[in-house]
């Protein structure tokens, strides 16, 4: 059984277990569900590298902060709420910041097989999202992130905002109008 | 969905899963580890009798106050049995020069002993005038008894 297979029963188990003190069973927890973090983290900030940062601190808050998490069951969700927090924080502080919208050296490595043309293109992409999104609203930024994530519904994604669904839909639809007028030339 | 849309979804989406290809999910894992370690401690617990705790001292807080604010408005109301009485007296004309008084040393309070007249500015030949003031003593015979309880036997009454 690979962890994305974990039933609902093992994460209550293995939050009780972490909630006692039990890091092991939080590594675990970690692992589960460190893609889905990682996905929303690089989404919202479009940088892995600042991505990976913002996802570490956001495991560290979430374990000690497990007693506020009434319902085992729903860590997943609750966990993203804490990571979608801590991305926005570090979006904050990254304006702040003179180079803060450069591309990190994140994006000089290559894939394998990858020429160096192909590098070249995939590191401008990368650095135009990157700026594309630190131009959109904390609240545009994560409904799009969090719209595009796997098994997140509309409601959940509403949930975690602490907002309608429709002011959902209207954010998401405000940062697609943004993003195509910012990103046109990688659409074409 | 139209096409504008799914292409910049697609774009975004194509966009973090190539950065996280190469992810090193393991040192990932390991790097939260080391900073849990790090931290060393375990999740913060919030003692289960901490909730009811909280309303039993709200409670006991929110009586204190009121017993404090209640006591402070009886305090503002006007004391009634502080102010000075009054004295009146009258004068029975008998040869040692006897009489009544009535004494009200507050306002809710009555007291009636027979005194001795001894002194007043009432004019001796007008009866019927009253005074503005006299002096009384208790008679004699209340006094032996009234100085053991260390009682003043002479008034001026005004």
């Amino acid at each position: 059984m690979t962890d994305q297979d974990q039933r609902p029963s093992d994460i209550v188990e293995l939050v009780k277990a972490s909630k006692a003190g039990d890091k092991t069973a939080f590594g675990r927890l970690v692992r589960l569900h460190q893609r889905q973090a990682m996905r929303l983290a690089t989404g919202v900030l479009g940088d892995a590298h600042d991505a990976a940062e913002v996802v570490q601190e956001a495991f560290v808050r979430a374990y000690l902060r497990l007693d506020r998490l009434r319902l085992p069951g729903r860590f997943g969700s609750w966990l993203l709420r804490v990571v979608a927090h801590e991305a926005i924080d570090r979006r904050r502080a990254l304006r702040r910041r003179a180079d803060g919208l450069k591309p990190s050296r994140w994006h000089e490595m290559k894939r394998p097989g990858q020429g160096p043309e192909e590098a070249a293109q995939d590191r401008d992409l990368r650095a135009a999202v990157k700026e594309a999104m630190s131009r959109l609203t904390d609240k545009e930024a994560k409904a799009i992130t969090l719209f595009g994530l796997d098994g997140l519904s509309q409601r959940e994604v509403a949930q975690m905002m602490g907002c309608s669904t429709e002011a959902v839909r209207w954010h998401v639809y405000r940062a697609r109008q943004k993003l195509r007028v910012l990103l046109k030339e990688y659409l074409e | 969905m139209n096409d504008g849309n799914h292409d910049i979804d697609k774009l975004l989406q194509a966009n973090v899963e190539g950065q996280l290809e190469r992810f090193d999910w393991d040192r990932l894992g390991d790097d939260v580890s080391k900073r849990l370690a790090a931290v060393g401690l375990r999740p913060r617990s919030r003692p289960k009798y901490l909730g009811p705790l909280a309303v039993a001292a709200g409670l006991v807080l929110a009586a204190g106050v009121l017993v404090v604010v209640i006591g402070r408005l009886q305090e503002s109301e006007p004391v009634p049995s502080s102010s000075p009485g009054r004295a009146t007296v009258s004068i029975q004309e008998t040869a040692d020069g006897a009489g009544s008084a009535t004494v009200m040393p507050a306002a809710d309070r009555v007291v009636r002993c027979e005194v001795m007249l001894l002194d007043s500015d009432r004019p001796p030949a007008d009866r019927q005038a009253q005074a503005s003031w006299c002096i009384v003593a208790r008679p004699a015979s209340s006094q032996v008894e009234s100085a053991r309880r260390g009682q003043t036997n002479i008034l001026c009454l005004f």
